[in-house]
């Protein structure tokens, strides 16, 4: 069941009938969704998907509970079982087919692998990161685990997140899902303008910019290094779009209930460095990662000894930096095999931007800095748009490795860029997408009004409550706006979210 | 140990690790007010103050802190 199919708003619509009309079960109402959401979307039969839901849910539900039972060496057994378990199941689950293909092709067997071919299963990294994490809360005396089945259920498989994330918190969960909640017209209006700005990102701008990105990247060795800095640059406006969008459409389901899910976006292409850029993308992964992973491994006796013998040998500032800078290497690591068992996935997601990080943070940001050595400093809005600017196309160094098909290829477009430029062939690269003039007017209006909510959101505003000071005549006019748009310009049922194959 | 001895001792902690003399702490200040208070002094920060009282401090509450009031609770917790 795609989120841009009409199955889906059925779905939804009986979904907030049945939870506002029956309050005492709200929850059971939500868990039944969820599963009916699941097992309906799942790509493999509903019995082994039944058994997969039912084997995580034991292993969370029942780990976190027997963590608390026991002491010592048995607690940490417990707490290891329950965690190599979760991260089995998603590695095997997700790397399987990969390895068995690599295993099959490195040994020349001539075997058949197709029990191993198993389809991306939907939400599977999301939810087992959320499931992980609730069981460390548990296992650092955050809060006491959790006794109701449903409720942990509940929270491992909410079908709004289960599809692309947000990854999100048990304790913050758990209040939602508990309280009653009452029909409200803020939640209600606030929901569908919500998704409403996500469908519109999604099948209006993000499709249209994949088209371009699609035609130069499925022949990047007939275009020139012009041509494929300009599709690295859509696609950077259509993976924004495409996942962020996702992410409204989400968080406005969410709300439709009452309940409210963390951002996952604060207007990334507005960051003025590249560390900024990652604490203002993908924001629930990254602090995630940062909680459970970095400061586990900065904080653990080993990286603290390392951190004190480079501290009396080297200098506090080394001291200081080695021990970050490992973590960092993890860190990074784990990222990028969280994104794929693919070479140009992994130096997309892990080696470029934990490079690129290093890089920048061992230069102090001199170049960020140096807007106030300059005579015009006082020119500070120039100097963080150059800032802007600069992030922008470093962070490009990532996608151009997303969008080809393998590193050699990602590396001769990087090597065009720089040393093939000739001229733009704008005008064949948008004949060859049939867009028509229509089209390409849809993609300027949309790139305008997406950096405008998104200048908005920089400045800690947003285009919802910049709507909500407007007479009602003006909030109703956009929203029809917008409603005609998508209907009229949205090309629906072309493509999934890019992010459902993680 | 008294809640004043313990800012006494760690507002040198927090002098040393942030390089600046004119830290004074108290209960509101948080991350915000501190201009190099980022994640990653952040643990330099929890090993600095490890070090100087002598426990470890779990990583339940290592995640959960927000502001200076909390942590001088729980060096006092962990003190006792």
């Amino acid at each position: 069941m795609s989120l841009t199919s009409g199955s889906f708003f059925i779905f939804l619509l009986v979904t907030v009938i049945l939870y506002y009309t029956l309050p005492k079960i709200q929850k059971y109402i939500l868990l039944s969704a969820s599963c009916v959401f699941y097992l309906k979307a799942s790509p493999i039969g509903i019995d082994l998907m039944l058994v997969l839901m039912t084997y995580i849910l034991m292993l969370t539900y029942g780990g976190a509970i027997l963590q608390e039972k026991t002491f010592g060496w048995k607690r940490n057994m417990v707490s290891a079982i329950t965690i190599m378990g979760l991260v089995a199941t998603l590695f095997v689950l997700k790397y399987a087919f990969n390895m068995g293909e690599l295993l099959a092709s490195l040994l020349s067997m001539d075997v058949q692998l197709s029990w191993l071919n198993f389809v991306p299963i939907m939400g599977l990294s999301y939810f087992t990161l959320s499931a992980i994490g609730y069981v460390l809360d548990v296992r650092w005396q955050m809060y006491p685990a959790e006794r109701n089945i449903a409720t942990v259920a509940l929270f491992i498989f909410y079908f709004p997140q289960v599809v692309s994330g947000p990854v999100t918190r048990f304790e913050a969960m758990r209040q939602q899902i508990l309280a009653k909640t009452v029909l409200e017209y803020d939640n209600i209006e606030y929901g569908l303008r919500r998704m409403l700005w996500g469908y519109f990102k999604k099948l209006v701008i993000s499709e249209r910019f994949a088209m371009i990105v699609t035609v130069v990247y499925k022949n990047p060795q007939d275009y020139g290094g012009a041509d494929i800095f300009l599709a690295t640059l859509c696609y950077a406006v259509q993976l924004y779009t495409d996942f962020s969008g996702c992410m409204d459409i989400v968080l406005g389901t969410s709300a439709l209930f009452g309940v409210r899910l963390p951002e996952n976006f604060r207007a990334p292409f507005f960051s003025k460095t590249v560390q900024e850029f990652w604490q203002r993308w993908h924001i629930t992964l990254g602090l995630w990662f940062k909680d459970y992973v970095m400061y586990p491994v900065q904080i653990s006796n080993v990286m603290v000894m390392l951190g004190k013998y480079c501290k009396q040998h080297y200098g506090k500032k080394v001291g200081k930096k080695i021990p970050f800078y490992i973590s960092m290497l993890v860190l990074w690591f784990l990222i990028g095999v969280w994104h794929g068992c693919t070479a140009h996935y992994f130096v997309a997601s892990a080696i470029v931007p934990c490079t690129l990080l290093m890089i920048s943070d061992l230069g102090g940001n001199w170049f960020s800095k140096m807007g106030n050595e300059l005579p015009f400093s006082e020119c500070s809005l120039f100097w963080d748009n150059v800032n802007r600017l600069k992030s922008l196309l470093l962070i490009c160094i990532c996608w151009v490795f997303v969008c080809s098909e393998s590193v050699s290829v990602g590396l001769t477009c990087l090597y065009d860029v720089f040393a093939n430029v000739d001229e733009i062939h704008l005008s064949a690269i948008i004949a060859a997408t049939k867009m028509g003039k229509a089209g390409l007017l849809v993609m300027v209006l949309g790139i305008g009004v997406l950096v405008f909510a998104d200048y908005l959101e920089d400045k800690g505003s947003s285009l919802y409550e910049l709507l909500n000071k407007k007479s009602w005549f003006m909030r109703t006019a956009v929203l029809y706006a917008e409603i005609i748009l998508i209907l009229g310009m949205g090309m629906i049922g072309k493509s999934e979210f890019i992010y459902f194959q993680f | 140990m008294t809640r004043e001895e313990v800012y006494e001792r760690l507002n040198n902690v927090f002098r040393d690790v942030f390089d600046d003399e004119s830290i004074t702490l108290n209960d509101e200040i948080t991350a915000d007010d501190i201009e190099d208070w980022d994640s990653f002094e952040h643990i330099n920060l929890v090993v600095a103050v490890q070090d100087e009282f002598s426990f470890k401090i779990p990583m339940g509450k290592v995640v959960s802190m927000k502001n200076v009031g909390e942590m001088v609770d729980i060096i006092l917790e962990l003190g006792k």
